[in-house]
């Protein structure tokens, strides 16, 4: 397979890198300074990804680690706290995804931990399944399947408060239908 | 397969169906399908899958990123390890060339040399300007064998007026340290006895001596040769550190 050049890596993945920066970082100039950095290390370590088929998941992984030794150096990302409540199985009367703008739902996924967050923003962007995910974040794949699970679980609880926030009451987005007779 | 493990599967599943040729997932999706509750449930969580993967994917990058990093890459490359590394021993070699001969440096007026000044500037100041900006606290290197057998076969003593004797050179470290007297380099040699040269841009440095001029310094047995050129003040010291230079600054 000839090698590709680098401008097209980086049109092919540039836009999901800064997704997933976006979603780590909480701020669109961090994210931008990480999905650089990012290329920027690629550029130099590019010999010693032999398999072509391997850069998508190694400049993920590379974003990741880059964000995980700023925010160790620069403690600049503020952690959240894990709010892991009961395990509250949606309705279909109260799913409340559909009902919100994409700018509320990503406000939500932003909220999350990161510990949830970076699993989840993978695992929406539908470039990895949740095997590559256990790669890229170097978590066992049970983690994985655990994270993606509660943290899909604290995204609909957001949504649902942000919800009764901006409304003050809830209102279904699919009222249950009338029974008559 | 319980109810419970079936939807941890699907849930880690996309929603675009491409894992479902996956045996264990193939094996939960055949069993939520006979079963009407978690059909429904099956249905919903795509459902909710498909609208958060819509908005993350909307999400579209500042207009020049691209084109930043494209720039980028063509402006400038990290420097790897050894273009870091090398200009320590350079100066290490340098330090010991300027005082073994006597056409690099002129000592009788005080007055550094042209010749000397130039000659340990463009190594010792791409050091500074190095360490500057990426302290190494950590490092360590020597000279290269050869180079050092070299000036050591010369068989030129070190002048009397040198703070130190350095029979042996080679530089073991580096640092860069903070205070009053503005951000100092610190080049840590080896010889017989312990030496540091010290480098500060000529802008961070209070009260910078005159470009040209040279100074020696004797006191409580800190032994300093120091001199400064257009961009940069370095001091050789012995017998001291670094802090203690800068309560005579």
């Amino acid at each position: 397979m000839p090698k590709r050049d680098f401008s097209s890596i980086v049109d092919a993945y540039y836009r999901d890198l800064f997704r997933f920066a976006l979603s780590l970082a909480r701020n669109p100039d961090d994210a931008a300074d990480l999905t650089q950095q990012t290329f920027f290390i690629y550029a130099e370590k590019q010999h010693t990804v032999r398999n072509e088929k391997a850069v998508k998941s190694w400049l993920f992984t590379t974003l990741y680690r880059e964000f995980l030794r700023n925010r160790r150096h620069a403690n600049r990302f503020e952690p959240m706290s894990v709010e892991d409540g009961p395990n509250h199985e949606p309705t279909e009367s109260d799913d409340p995804i559909t009902a919100v703008d994409a700018q509320t739902a990503l406000d939500c996924l932003q909220q999350l931990d990161d510990t949830f967050r970076a699993p989840l923003t993978l695992f929406y962007l539908e470039d990895f399944s949740y095997q590559e995910i256990a790669n890229v974040l170097d978590i066992p794949i049970g983690t994985v399947m655990s994270r993606l699970s509660r943290g899909k679980s604290q995204i609909r609880k957001r949504l649902r408060s942000s919800r009764q926030t901006s409304d003050g009451s809830v209102i279904p987005f699919n009222p249950p239908l009338q029974r008559h007779g | 397969m319980d109810k419970h493990q079936i939807k941890l599967i699907l849930q880690a599943s996309r929603a675009s169906g491409a894992d479902d040729d996956h045996p264990c997932i193939q094996e939960a999706l055949r069993a939520a399908r006979q079963d009407p509750e978690l059909a429904a449930w099956l249905d919903r969580e795509r459902s909710f899958d498909r609208t958060m993967a819509g908005h993350l994917t909307g999400i579209e990058p500042p207009a020049e990123l691209r084109d930043s990093i494209l720039a980028g890459l063509r402006l400038g490359r990290r420097r790897t390890w050894w273009k870091v590394v090398l200009p320590f021993p350079l100066a290490a070699c340098l330090i010991a060339a300027f005082f073994f001969f006597p056409g690099l440096h002129q000592s009788s007026s005080g007055t550094l040399s042209a010749a000397g000044v130039n000659f340990f500037e463009q190594y010792a100041s791409l050091a500074a300007s190095q360490i500057i900006e990426e302290a190494q606290p950590a490092f360590e290197t020597r000279c290269p064998r050869a180079t050092r057998a070299w000036l050591q076969d010369r068989g030129v003593s070190v002048p009397e007026e040198m703070p130190v004797r350095m029979a042996r050179l080679g530089s073991r470290g580096c640092s860069s340290i903070s205070g009053p007297a503005g951000k100092l380099a610190v080049i840590f040699l080896e010889g017989e006895t312990a030496v540091q040269l010290v480098v500060a841009e000529r802008g961070s440095v209070r009260n910078a001596p005159p470009a040209g001029s040279r100074t020696r310094l004797q006191a409580n047995g800190m032994n300093v040769l120091g001199w400064a050129t257009e961009t940069h003040v370095f001091w050789l010291m012995g017998g001291c550190c670094p802090e203690s230079l800068e309560t005579y600054l």
